[in-house]
């Protein structure tokens, strides 16, 4: 190495082995040893919170999980932390699917918390997808009973929860995760239904960040994070709080290595090499 | 005739249709909110029928490409062995169903979008060489932002959270606004674009 010129040299070219084994080690690190890492929490997860523990026993809450079994890790941990906090709130659920693999991480979900004494058809119903995207939303919209029947093709007539959804603005709450552009989702609920919540890729944040301020969404939680901050202040932690130990120490090594990666470029070019 | 077929017929279709989207959202009035309803009918309808019409050529592609022994046709084998193992586990066994999409489906996508952090990181590390003023902004304000993913910076450093907020409420926040006006304006452009039947690119 020293020949090469010491460690920061060396760490200084683009060693993509490097990168690629320090974060392979921080990412399954906190997996064998919780390091619990505190974590600060964003007003707009508070928000979140508060709204729907404002909520009472049998208010109908919309769900809609869009998005991709690969883009699980992304967004999947901080929906079952907000979907626990709907069955801790016992409010009813209906889960509607615009996106294909939408009901199938619906039932993920489902299995994944904790529904204590939730009936299906009583107390959930998972409705399944609705293609056409936007279209499909604005359909959804337009008429909430136009779905016939259920994932698992039982009639809607036959399911108590749909009994009294007879309109859009009979949902007190929309809550929707996707990971690219969320114009449909809110071109589509806003003003429909009270309020909207997303769970969105922080990729995304500043495409919602418009929404946010203008008052068409009314809060939102940023990925995984936000599903960490959101177990923290449901005093329940799980997945995401555990994914977190290993950002904290992914992004503090990206940290590092981009400072070595500069004091070996500037080095270098005051050198004149 | 042909031009009509071509061009006029599906231009009037575009109008009627838009016309029927447009005003159906405005006015409320039991005809048009019963043509409007109908409408979605049609199209959830067609968009059942566009899947259809995904696997027929999804099914030709690879079946053209075993026929012809194209390069990678082994992998088509693949494709139509899962295709009928999910269709069939579908209608026989509700619960092998699950099993496929849980426990093979789902952790291999997320196994595959997660190499993609590796490279993400990798180019992170290459697009944050301070080579000019410009650059170094650009290296303190995604420094900032990575401090704001990362909870335990917020922790420990509160004032990391304010200007990582302040980031993204305004700069980010007019930059996205301005990209937001700009696709609606566009969009709305090119629907008036297309109902004039100055864009005739769709009617094939």
């Amino acid at each position: 190495m020293s020949e090469k010129g010491g460690l920061i040299e060396v760490l200084g070219r683009n060693y993509r082995q490097v990168i690629w084994i320090g974060v392979l080690i921080l990412c399954f690190l906190p997996a064998f040893v919780p390091l619990g890492i505190p974590i600060s929490i964003d007003k707009l997860t508070i928000k979140a919170y508060k709204c729907i523990e404002e909520l009472e026993p049998g208010d109908l809450v919309l769900v809609s999980p869009d998005f991709t079994p690969g883009m699980w890790v992304e967004v999947g941990p901080a929906m079952n932390a907000i979907m626990q906090h709907l069955f801790m709130k016992k409010v009813r659920i209906v889960i509607v699917s615009f996106y294909i693999d939408g009901p199938v991480l619906a039932e993920k979900i489902l299995r994944e918390i904790d529904i204590g004494d939730a009936k299906y058809g009583v107390d959930y119903v998972n409705l399944g997808y609705l293609p056409g995207m936007e279209t499909a939303m604005a359909a959804f919209v337009e008429n909430p009973r136009r779905i016939e029947y259920d994932y698992y093709g039982t009639p809607v007539e036959e399911l108590e929860i749909m009994k009294d959804v007879k309109s859009i603005g009979d949902f007190k709450l929309y809550i929707f995760a996707c990971v690219t552009w969320p114009d449909p989702w809110i071109r589509q609920f806003s003003g429909k239904v009270p309020k909207i919540i997303t769970v969105i890729s922080p990729a995304a944040i500043s495409l919602v960040m418009p929404y946010v301020s203008g008052g068409q969404l009314y809060s939102m939680l940023p990925g995984t994070k936000g599903g960490a901050e959101y177990e923290a202040l449901m005093k329940r932690p799980g997945v995401a709080t555990s994914i977190m130990d290993a950002t904290s120490l992914c992004l503090t090594f990206v940290m590092l290595l981009v400072i070595v990666g500069n004091i070996s470029y500037w080095r270098k070019r005051l050198r004149g090499e | 005739m042909s031009w009509v077929r071509r061009r006029e017929i599906p231009l009037l279709i575009f109008a009627i249709t838009f016309i029927i989207g447009c005003f159906g959202y405005y006015i409320e009035h039991p005809a048009m909110g019963k043509i409007y309803s109908t409408l979605f009918d049609w199209v959830l309808l067609m968009s059942n029928l566009a899947l259809g019409t995904g696997l027929i050529a999804m099914t030709l592609y690879h079946g053209k490409k075993i026929a012809k022994r194209e390069k990678g046709y082994e992998m088509s084998f693949v494709v139509f062995g899962a295709l009928i193992l999910m269709f069939v586990s579908c209608y026989a066994s509700p619960a092998s169903r699950e099993y496929l999409y849980a426990k093979i489906y789902t952790p291999a996508s997320i196994a595959i979008l997660c190499f993609t952090g590796f490279s993400e990181i990798s180019g992170l590390y290459r697009a944050f060489r301070v080579r000019s003023v410009e650059a170094f902004f650009l290296a303190l304000a995604g420094f900032i932002l990575l401090m704001h993913f990362a909870p335990v910076y917020g922790f420990f450093i509160p004032g990391v959270e304010k200007v990582a907020s302040w980031l993204l409420d305004n700069p980010a926040m007019g930059a996205s606004r301005g990209i937001v006006i700009g696709v609606a304006i566009g969009t709305i452009a090119i629907a008036i674009r297309v109902l004039l039947g100055y864009e005739k690119a769709y009617t094939g």
